[in-house]
């Protein structure tokens, strides 16, 4: 109550105030009234500007503008980053797995035994097909470590990316590769039905959410490649403002992805209902990359 | 022409018309600043960690394990975001430092580009300490951060850069140094007019003259030996004097 009404009178005096303190110090640059006064009217002037410039409150109608608009245009007109990043992790990806019909021992030379142990016993032949994994804790477990690995991972990327886009072409390779490997190796000698039925779901949204981070990350790495006609420091800048809009859509993606991981990928829900979900995902999600936010003013 | 600036005072026009100057801190006080937060969010992962084993006596031993997870993932990734926006740019270390991070333009920080300088971090980082590559308390030399820094005229790592931001002292620099002075300089007028800058340049000197070594004072004035009218230790108590009649007149 009282530091309310502190506050309400505080807003309502605001401007003059502001106005006062910056005539004064105005004035004692001017008049050079000595480096203390003007570095204490400095502080005061900095203080009410922070207060004044405090950040815009986010309702409920921006996140909705956001995923309406702001989002799916952004990626577009970041489309050749994103393309690239796409051709960068599934080329690895298929290539990989069509080793396993042409060169297997490709596979076998890049995952170690423990790891083909270990996809045995996820997806072996002798497993079952069924899921149980159907206790609540269980699962939110599994949700909480696929939203620690998955976004770090993928927050990582983008951040490598910084660093000339380097570090996220090597990141998305390495995924790519890896991922690829480990499917190539189910593809050899594994169960492809229970592999398959539990990728399907998330699959879209953890794939591209994790290429779009990366996109974002390559976009403001090469802003200091090739920098175009701004200085280097100011296309970083500008790079970095394109780039929010992808890295924030495509972090909420990896959320999803997890939450879908953890509840529903390795629930006791029927693989056709799966599998539908998982083509209906991608679908709707080029759909959405296509065509979403066309009509707006967003789009330039 | 562009005269080369003595300090690394960042003067920003504020639209009220008058200019502000931010005080861009170096690398060691936000190093200290940087260790003191790193404590801290070790703090709170141990701390979580304990609520959640009282916790899932309760829930049950997994669901406790998830939602640890998750807490150990929005302290690391949002522990920086969180206080800069909702501290007015300060996590507890800067705080601590006297630190602020604001926007090149002088604005608070928002939340966009909070998350963009926080994220940026982990590439400021590298190369990583191989032995804590772990999946999250991931930490680095800073190498890139450093380097940056640097380079770049307001000390700006790759974050700030991307997120146009700055870290700056909060409070002003108080420098009380000249009661000593006023005992063994008698204050003089100077033998010409000066402009405002060159005024200025005349009272900082006296302000910050205890400071520096006498072979400093004297090498900074060498220049001047001309308008003085004497180098060396002489010239070094006539430019604090001429100091000192211009900051009391």
């Amino acid at each position: 109550m009282n530091s309310n009404s502190h506050s309400t009178r505080w807003n309502t005096t605001a401007p003059s105030r502001t106005r006062q303190v910056c005539g004064d110090l105005a004035l004692a640059q001017h008049r050079m009234y000595g480096r203390r006064l003007c570095e204490r009217l400095n502080v005061l002037v900095i203080g009410t500007y922070q207060h004044l410039s405090a950040a815009a409150r986010l309702g409920s109608g921006a996140s909705v503008r956001f995923f309406a608009s702001t989002f799916p245009c952004s990626v577009r007109r970041e489309q050749r980053v994103v393309w690239l990043c796409i051709a960068l992790f599934f080329a690895p990806l298929l290539a990989f797995i069509a080793a396993a019909y042409f060169e297997p021992k490709w596979i076998y030379a890049l995952l170690p035994p423990e790891a083909q142990a270990q996809m045995d016993a996820m997806y072996g032949q002798e497993t079952m097909d069924d899921f149980v994994r159907d206790k609540f804790g269980s699962s939110f477990a599994m949700f909480g470590f696929y939203i620690i690995n998955n976004v770090s991972i993928h927050f990582r990327i983008f951040a490598s990316g910084v660093l000339l886009g380097a570090g996220a072409v090597y990141g998305l390779g390495y995924q790519g590769i890896f991922i690829g490997a480990m499917f190539g190796y189910v593809h050899t000698s594994g169960n492809l039905h229970r592999l398959y039925t539990f990728c399907a779901s998330h699959s879209s949204f953890e794939l591209l959410g994790f290429i779009l981070g990366a996109a974002a990350g390559v976009r403001i790495g090469l802003a200091l490649v090739h920098p175009g006609r701004l200085p280097r420091v100011a296309a970083m800048r500008e790079a970095g403002k394109r780039a929010l809009p992808v890295l924030l859509g495509s972090t909420m993606m990896l959320i999803a992805a997890a939450a879908i991981e953890g509840f529903w990928s390795g629930s006791s829900v029927p693989a056709l209902m799966k599998h539908t979900a998982g083509i209906l995902g991608w679908v709707i999600f080029t759909v959405y990359f296509i065509f979403a936010g066309r009509r707006t003013a967003d789009e330039t | 022409m562009a005269v080369p600036k003595l300090d690394t005072l960042q003067s920003i026009e504020l639209a009220e018309g008058v200019q502000i100057l931010l005080r861009p801190a170096g690398p060691l006080p936000r190093a200290w600043a940087l260790l003191a937060d790193m404590l801290l969010v070790a703090v709170f992962v141990v701390v979580e960690f304990l609520i959640i084993m009282l916790v899932s006596q309760i829930v049950g031993i997994m669901a406790g394990v998830g939602v640890w997870l998750l807490l150990v993932f929005m302290t690391y990734w949002g522990y920086f975001v969180l206080f800069e926006v909702l501290r007015k740019g300060q996590t507890p270390g800067k705080k601590m430092m006297g630190l602020r991070v604001v926007c090149t333009s002088g604005e608070r920080v928002g939340w966009g580009a909070s998350f963009l300088r926080n994220l940026v971090r982990f590439g400021d980082m590298m190369p990583l300490l191989p032995q804590w590559q772990l999946w999250v308390l991931a930490v680095g030399f800073y190498f890139f951060g450093v380097a940056s820094c640097l380079i770049t005229q307001r000390f700006q790592r790759l974050g700030d850069l991307v997120a146009d931001t700055v870290v700056v002292y909060v409070r002003e620099e108080f420098l009380d140094v000249t009661a000593a002075l006023r005992a063994s300089v008698t204050p003089s007028a100077p033998p010409m007019v000066l402009t405002r800058e060159e005024q200025q340049a005349f009272i900082q000197f006296s302000e910050r003259a205890s400071t520096w070594s006498d072979s400093r004072k004297m090498e900074m004035i060498e220049p001047l030996a001309p308008l003085l009218g004497a180098g060396g230790h002489e010239g070094v108590v006539r430019a604090l004097a001429m100091g000192m009649w211009l900051r009391e007149s």
